[in-house]
């Protein structure tokens, strides 16, 4: 999932400081599961940002919304009455959920109330990490399902490094090696001869390096 | 968060004691949330001390009395909450 977190309040009347009523857009996909703008934390902004404008003297109605998911356009319909009876949109989607909103809504002005973060997994209560760099062209399959792009910090396709300790990560103690872990696992699955291969580059042009990306399926084009 | 958007001066939370609830680890859920709450409280421009989190059991009623006039102390130390205050200055002001 995409994991996120939020702004500071005092970011947040920064950010909609010209406007008198706003909207505050949970979305109940991802960032519903990392609690950063599911419905609750809506609830809670909202309360927030309220309470925060009248200690300021600042005249501010919040309105509070979540719709099912704000990347998709058939769920982004449910919030056009609200959207047009407020004067801005916090969106707290991922940075996604903000762009279709903005997209879909081009006459409001739509900010976002959450710091995207990451493609991760809830790792323990309260603790999430990140897994995946979406670098587009997935290598797992190589290093028996632990990606180095991601999670190796010197993103080593042919490691580890000279430097790790234990199995400890030398940029930051608190993590563990990546190498190290992929090769108990390639040991585990009996894949251990994977490691004598020489990986070549990868070919960055896949990632974000090359601008943003589109995919394109013509099956299903109109 | 409600309570104080209401207007409360101070919020009081009763759970039971560490280790004696019925939902295992719910008190110890909601100490940490309290927690944040206060965060949060803090970060909108109000005293955290408006909130508090405590733990009795249903037998300790002179505990928690002592510990419910502590806190009516303290709040009244801190004075009326200043959510509502500036809701009734304006108000006052609309008039």
């Amino acid at each position: 999932m995409i994991v996120a977190q939020r702004k500071s309040i005092p970011d947040l009347l920064e950010i909609v400081k010209n406007h008198k009523k706003i909207l505050v857009l949970g979305c109940g996909t991802c960032v519903t599961v990392c609690l950063a703008g599911g419905q609750r934390e809506v609830s809670i902004i909202a309360s927030a940002l309220r309470m925060a404008a009248k200690l300021k003297a600042i005249p501010l109605e919040v309105e509070e919304l979540t719709i099912e998911r704000q990347c998709d356009n058939v769920f982004i319909e449910q919030a056009a009455e609200a959207i047009e009876r407020n004067d801005a949109v916090l969106s707290f989607g991922c940075g996604a959920g903000v762009q279709a909103i903005a997209e879909r809504y081009t006459s409001k002005p739509v900010y976002a109330g959450l710091d995207t973060a990451f493609i991760g997994i809830l790792e323990e209560r309260g603790v999430w990490a990140e897994k995946c760099a979406a670098c587009g062209v997935c290598v797992l399959h190589q290093y028996g399902g632990i990606c180095p792009v991601t999670r190796c910090a010197k993103h080593m396709l042919n490691g580890p490094c000279s430097s790790s300790r234990e199995d400890r990560c030398e940029v930051n103690p608190a993590r563990q090696c990546a190498w190290q872990l992929i090769y108990k696992r390639l040991k585990e699955i009996g894949q251990l001869d994977r490691l004598k291969e020489i990986k070549p580059p990868k070919n960055r042009s896949l990632g974000q390096d090359d601008g943003y990306r589109t995919i394109v399926r013509e099956d299903h084009r109109i | 968060m409600k309570a104080f958007e209401n207007g409360a001066d101070g919020v009081l939370v009763a759970g039971c004691l560490e280790g004696g609830c019925r939902f295992v680890e719910g008190n110890l859920c909601a100490k940490r949330r309290v927690n944040y709450t206060k965060d949060l409280l803090e970060e909108i421009g109000m005293e955290k001390e408006r909130l508090r989190m405590v733990n009795v059991s249903a037998a300790m009623a002179r505990p928690l009395a002592d510990i419910i006039i502590d806190m009516v102390e303290t709040v009244r130390k801190l004075g009326p909450s200043p959510i509502k205050l500036n809701s009734s200055s304006r108000q006052e002001n609309r008039k």
